[in-house]
């Protein structure tokens, strides 16, 4: 190699002109194929070599709007190997339900290094139905992440044997809400140590008693005819159980003050403190309807302030079409603010925590609404693609109508500016992102252990799309696992702070959000180039705080409720990832 | 007494106004003289010939004046009068149209077509009449025969295209209106009419294409770039808002005071955030439309975006004024509060905030169960007026354009002149039937002519009278009260006044006006009975034994007598001898009214069950509609445990009665008892509304919402109930 090069740099020196004529040409060579802007993180879809076959199904006219409104999926960790594996929920069509037809919902092992195995049947979590969404939690404190699967007519608690299979135990544990269930979360409200479940229910829908497609006002949009509702088909109301602590629960739903006695139309679910009392709280974003904000009270009730504290609608006043939410810490203000995704002509709204249970629309000023105004929203979260410290947000979008022309729809990824405000930036992912699909759930994780967080994307009719990010640990991070001891197992409600240097992120550990999905529990917290952390701080449900100092970064550390930190892994480095 | 016969005077001089003077003249002349030979029926045929010409003049001006309503009332009452005859039915049929009662206008345009085939007007109205109400074939049907009958009908013609877009043939409807365009010529004001049905029938494309064409014939032509406009926002929604505002911003250069280019172009420019270019036209809109709530809801939406929420309040308060119905835009309604609480809170007024944001919420939950009602009845099948849309093509309210005064005056002289002459038709009615002893019928028709015309001389007198002699003595009270506040010396309407009170156990005011009828008519024995009852219910014990002495001397040995000292010894406690005087009042007339009813009421507070529902039974063969007897065997054979057939009984008091609170208590106690618990609270609810002072009535509601699952209420009920009884005592204890 010094030989070549002392040759032809012998040469140059004799001939200066052809030298500089042969640099001029080489760096025009070079230029041509530079990318016209750096763009250091990719996202790859490895879905074909990841081994995954699940296709989801749906009819393709969508006459009915319970064909339009399954996808949700799971990023969790069923065998307790380290790494998350994946729960596909599939749906059913009338014509399917009329003929006796069956599909089947799967569940694929991460066996590392990008592959996974489909063990669903195995594992007995394949044949749920019409299903619609998933949300993990362990609910009997035995170490094992259980599922609830909601469906169109019977619900699943799946609950997790720890041998690689699944028990159906809902009839059992009395957790069965036949209606048109959507939105799930394992949810501990009485902090009692143990989970909770909170279900929202949909539209009061009768599959032998169908609104006919194309006729009457709720069933045209634009003057297409397309399936009816929500609005004009009468509601459902949600559903509360509290867990006995002896594999069975108990619905409490109406003592609660949950019980949506007005039928509003419930979609994603979300449960934080947003006040920051100490209790969780549950938000439930309902489609064409006001939002439910119900503040815990600390005493097994909940008193509803959606309009009070300003999430009920938006600042015009009016309900919207609301299906997916998220929550985060966008601002840094130690608060966790709402998103929430909604349909067309109505923007994606971003609820700012002001505190003390009042919340303002920011959306447009943080430069989120205009952007969504086209499309129809579904999974969602706030999530740091690119590990600088600031969640950005995701979205997935698709129309509910096949019969338009803009029924599939691209994703949004908005970066975070660090000034309140958002640019969409999908089109610098290429087609991975800015493709037309009709995208639903969304789950979040780290898939590889690389310290970056990837996702996995449901599409209604068809495959999912599993993206792994590349690049995005080019940045600092840490994840953090909980593991409750008087909490629950899984650490569900957990608030956990970070502090780097000048940075402090916070965020808590929760079963469900998004749209009708559940996200890697594991908190991920990007640390851009700091190289250690100063404080971890985890306040459980149970008021126990638990404090390590000086972690170091890019690694998953568990800590034990009470305990403290008692493991921790470095993140793997992958191989140059090609695209 | 003899009913007043100065109307027929009254009447007389009324002929004397035309155009419809020699009409009325000649049927009065005719009435006139069947009356004086006896013929009632043909007498009262004649007035009511003139009732039906009467009530169509007055239905043809309340049309004029837009109160359809009003004149589908008037026209139906003509109708009623020559119920035969088919004049009048075409304008009944168009009076239901404009009231919004479609499926009543059927059958009143099949009857004037079944009469004549050829009638061109009854087949158009019947053909927009099944459109309306959805039926497009049929209204296809009917508007081809109209066209067939009258090939110029464009109003027809162009409902017929609406037609087709609405059967969605879009070929046969732009081959109709190509030929519209190809008669009246290509205009402008053709383009937009074709436009405008293309986009209330969905046809986006075709509509805007139209509202090009129009442009291009006359860039200036009123509205076009306004329809063009929104019809770009129907179709394409926020992705054509920028177009939209050029279109507006065409239309507000070129006509810059017509309300709807200012109130859109306002919207979008909050649509765009341009809140204070908004105002500006929102403000305009508002004052070329004060008492619309429309361009208030959007201001304040403006306001409240520019940062000014001090006005923000003022506009929301008045659009909530001007709007308050959930029925007429629940999401205005609910939103508007929602804006004022949020601006509320902005300027630092909390408490109304709050208030205001609760109340947007609960609004917001009564729309949608609305929303629920009015969208499922139309998915279930029963089906909505789907033409309405097209009456209401802007989607907002426009204020109606007033009347010509001239014009205005003239139906106002119309309306006085008709009114008094239907006033004076019913009353010429009810003096004939007085005349033949039907009082009912009597009764019905003063009452119809005090309603026209409440200030006939003698008719509440006639009214209260007739109301009188045909037992309807609640109905007769008001006309008699009228009556002596013009008269109030006058002896006659004191006696019937006081029997109606009386008669409806208003003892007070019954013991009042007969105390000075019997101090003038001191020899009428029938009176002194009434008299003397009225005053010992209303607790004047001795003027009641001074009546009773007199009646003893003025009418001896009667059965009402006795009745009266029965009461009189029960008030002293002498239980025996007011039971042997109620023996001696059935001795001399077992059917006497009351008499039954008293003993029962003796047997009742004396735990004697079964003797007093026999008591009661036997009043009620005498008196089968005396209320009081119904209700207190009801209530004996509930307290016999005979629960069904005492909840049967309370079943029909509520029906006859159903703002009586104790009924309603009953049966809720008892249907409580049968386990019907929904039942037992919707009655036990009713009661406590009625009478929310009664302990017992909180408790059984309490228990009844325990039993159904609904604690909290239950115990909050019980707790009412509680603090009641302590009132009570503290009251007594003072």
């Amino acid at each position: 190699m010094n030989n070549d090069f002392s040759r032809k740099g012998a040469k140059a020196q004799r001939n200066p002109q052809r030298s500089l004529a042969l640099l001029i040409l080489l760096c025009a060579f070079l230029c041509a194929f530079a990318p016209l802007r750096e763009n250091k993180i990719s996202f790859t879809d490895i879905t074909a070599q990841s081994g995954i076959t699940f296709k989801h199904v749906a009819s393709p006219e969508k006459k009915y709007i319970v064909e339009s409104m399954s996808g949700g999926l799971a990023l969790f960790d069923y065998d307790n190997d380290g790494d998350l594996d994946i729960y596909l929920v599939n749906s059913l069509t009338v014509d399917l339900v009329k003929s006796k037809g069956k599909t089947k919902s799967d569940l694929y092992r991460n066996d590392g290094n990008g592959k996974f195995t489909e063990v669903g049947v195995k594992a007995g979590v394949s044949d749920i139905g019409w299903g619609m969404g998933v949300a993990a939690g362990d609910y009997n404190n035995d170490g094992f992440e259980d599922l609830y699967v909601t469906c169109l007519g019977p619900d699943h608690l799946l609950k997790n044997n720890g041998n690689g299979t699944f028990t159906d135990v809902t009839a059992k544990a009395g957790v069965n809400d036949p209606r048109w269930t959507t939105g799930a979360s394992f949810v501990d409200y009485d902090h009692d140590g143990d989970l909770d479940l909170f279900v929202s229910n949909y539209v009061d829908f009768d599959i032998n008693n169908l609104p006919e497609f194309g006729q009457g006002k709720t069933c045209q949009y634009k003057s297409i005819p397309v399936q009816c509702g929500p609005r004009g088909l009468k509601g459902a109301g949600d559903s509360l159980f509290r867990n006995n602590g002896d594999g069975t629960f108990t619905d409490v739903s109406k003592q609660a003050g949950v019980m949506d006695e007005n039928g509003y139309y419930g979609m994603g679910i979300i449960t934080s403190d947003f006040d920051d009392d100490g209790f969780v709280d549950i938000f439930v974003a309902n489609d064409s309807t006001p939002n439910y904000h119900y503040r815990n009270k600390g005493d097994g009730t909940f008193e509803e302030i959606g309009f009070t504290a300003g999430t009920a609608v938006n600042e015009n006043g009016s309900e919207q079409g609301s299906m997916g939410v998220t929550a985060g810490d966008y601002d840094h203000d130690g608060k966790l603010d709402l998103f929430i995704t909604n349909f067309a002509d109505e923007y994606n709204t971003l609820y700012h925590n002001d505190g003390k249970n009042s919340f303002t629309d920011l959306s447009y000023a943080a430069k989120v609404a205009a952007v969504s105004l086209p499309n129809v929203g579904w999974g969602t979260k706030f999530f740091d693609y690119d590990n600088d410290g600031w969640v950005d947000l995701f979205v997935a979008n698709g129309h509910v109508y096949p019969q338009l022309p803009s029924y599939r729809q691209p994703r949004l990824l908005q970066r975070n500016n660090r000034d309140s405000t958002f640019t969409e930036i999908s089109a610098e992912f290429g087609n991975v992102l800015a493709e037309n699909r009709a995208s639903r759930g969304v789950a979040f994780g780290d898939i590889d252990n690389d310290g970056d967080v990837d996702l996995i994307i449901a599409d209604l009719d068809g495959p999912p799309q599993l993206l792994r990010n590349d690049g995005g640990n080019a940045n600092n991070s840490i994840m953090i696992k909980t593991v409750g001891v008087k909490s629950n197992r899984s650490g569900i409600g957990a608030r956990v702070t970070v502090v780097a240097g000048t940075l402090t992120q916070v965020d808590e550990v929760r079963s469900g959000d998004s749209y009708l999905s559940q996200s890697d529990m594991r908190l991920h917290f990007g640390l851009e180039k700091r190289a250690k952390v100063d404080t971890i701080e985890v306040r459980w449900p149970s008021g126990v705080v638990d404090k390590i100092s000086g972690a170091g970064v890019n690694r998953i550390i568990t800590i034990k409720e009470g305990q403290g930190k008692v493991d921790e892994k470095e993140f793997i480095k992958q191989p140059q990832k090609g695209t | 007494m003899c009913l007043r016969l100065a109307s027929i005077l009254f009447l007389l001089s009324i002929f004397l106004f035309p155009p419809q003077a020699d009409l009325f003249r000649k049927h009065y002349e005719a009435a006139n003289a069947y009356h004086r030979a006896g013929n009632y029926t043909a007498a009262e045929a004649e007035f009511k010939v003139i009732l039906a010409e009467a009530y169509e003049r007055l239905g043809k001006v309340y049309s004029a004046r837009n109160n359809y309503q009003a004149s589908v009332s008037a026209f139906e009452s003509a109708r009623a009068m020559r119920p035969a005859a088919t004049d009048g039915l075409v304008e009944l049929a168009i009076a239901y149209f404009h009231a919004g009662q479609y499926a009543k206008g059927i059958e009143p345009l099949q009857r004037v077509i079944a009469a004549d085939a050829k009638n061109a007007i009854a087949h158009h109205m019947l053909g927009k009449t099944h459109f309306m109400m959805g039926e497009f074939e049929k209204a296809s049907s009917e508007l081809q025969e109209t066209l067939r009958l009258t090939p110029g009908d464009y109003d027809a013609e162009y409902t017929l295209g609406l037609c087709y877009l609405k059967k969605k043939d879009l070929p046969q409807a732009k081959q109709l209106y190509e030929r519209m365009v190809e008669r009246l010529g290509n205009r402008p004001a053709v383009r937009v009419l074709i436009g405008r049905a293309y986009r209330e029938t969905g046809f986006l494309p075709e509509s805007i294409e139209e509202f090009k064409k129009a442009i291009e014939l006359d860039p200036k032509f009123p509205r076009v770039h306004y329809y063009l406009g929104l019809t770009y926002l129907y179709k394409d929604g926020a992705a054509r808002i920028a177009e939209a505002i050029e279109e507006f911003k065409i239309e507000l250069a070129a006509n810059p005071d017509e309300y709807f280019a200012n109130f859109y172009l306002g919207i979008l420019y909050i649509m765009e955030r341009k809140f204070e270019p908004a105002i500006g036209l929102l403000e305009k809109a508002a004052s070329k439309q004060p008492n619309n709530p429309d361009p208030y809801f959007h201001l304040g939406q403006a306001y409240q975006g520019a940062g000014r929420h001090a006005d923000a309040v003022e506009v929301l308060q008045k659009t909530i004024a001007l709007n308050p119905a959930l029925t007429h835009n629940d999401y205005q309604v609910t939103t508007a509060h929602y804006r004022l609480g949020q601006s509320l809170l902005k300027v630092g007024r909390t408490a109304e905030g709050q208030k205001e944001l609760q109340l947007s919420a609960d609004l917001k939950a009564k729309g949608f169960k609305l929303d629920e009602k009015r969208v499922g009845a139309f998915l279930s099948g029963t089906p909505d007026h789907s033409g309405k849309d097209l009456v209401k093509a802007e989607g907002m309210i426009a204020e109606p354009a007033p009347l010509d005064p001239q014009k205005s005056e003239k139906l106002k002289a119309e309306e006085t002149y008709y009114t008094k002459v239907v006033a004076a038709g019913h009353n010429s009615i009810g003096l004939l039937r007085a005349e033949q002893q039907d009082f009912r019928e009597a009764s019905r028709q003063f009452a119809l002519a005090a309603k026209w015309n409440p200030n006939q001389e003698g008719l509440n007198y006639n009214v209260g009278l007739a109301y009188y002699k045909s037992e309807s003595y609640k109905e007769a009270i008001p006309a008699l009260e009228n009556e002596l506040k013009i008269d109030p010396s006058n002896i006659a309407i004191k006696q019937l006044l006081g029997l109606s009170y009386f008669m409806t156990n208003d003892y007070a005011r019954a013991s009042t006006l007969l105390t000075d009828v019997v101090a003038v008519k001191s020899q009428d024995a029938a009176l002194y009975y009434p008299l003397a009852l009225s005053l010992l219910k209303d607790g004047k014990l001795e003027a009641a034994n001074r009546v009773i002495e007199q009646m003893v001397i003025v009418g001896a040995n009667t059965p009402q007598l006795h009745i009266l000292l029965s009461q009189a010894h029960y008030e002293r406690g002498e239980v025996d001898k007011a039971l042997e005087e109620l023996r001696k009042a059935l001795a001399l007339d077992d059917k006497v009214r009351l008499a039954h009813f008293y003993t029962g009421l003796i047997h009742l507070k004396a735990g004697k069950f079964p003797d007093a529902a026999r008591e009661f039974e036997l009043e009620l063969s005498v008196n089968p509609n005396d209320f009081q007897a119904k209700y207190h065997l009801a209530f004996v054979v509930l307290a016999q445990q005979e629960t069904d057939r005492g909840i049967n009984l309370m079943r029909e008091l509520v029906r006859e009665q159903p703002e009586f609170a104790d009924a309603r208590y009953e049966l809720g106690k008892a249907l409580l008892q049968k386990g019907d618990v929904k039942g037992s609270i919707e009655n036990l609810e009713t009661a406590a509304r009625l009478k929310p002072g009664q302990p017992h009535i909180h408790y059984q509601l309490g228990r009844a919402y325990i039993a159904a699952g609904r604690k909290s209420e239950g115990e909050s009920q019980l707790e009412i109930s509680k603090q009641l009884k302590e009132k009570a005592r503290a009251n007594s204890n003072e």
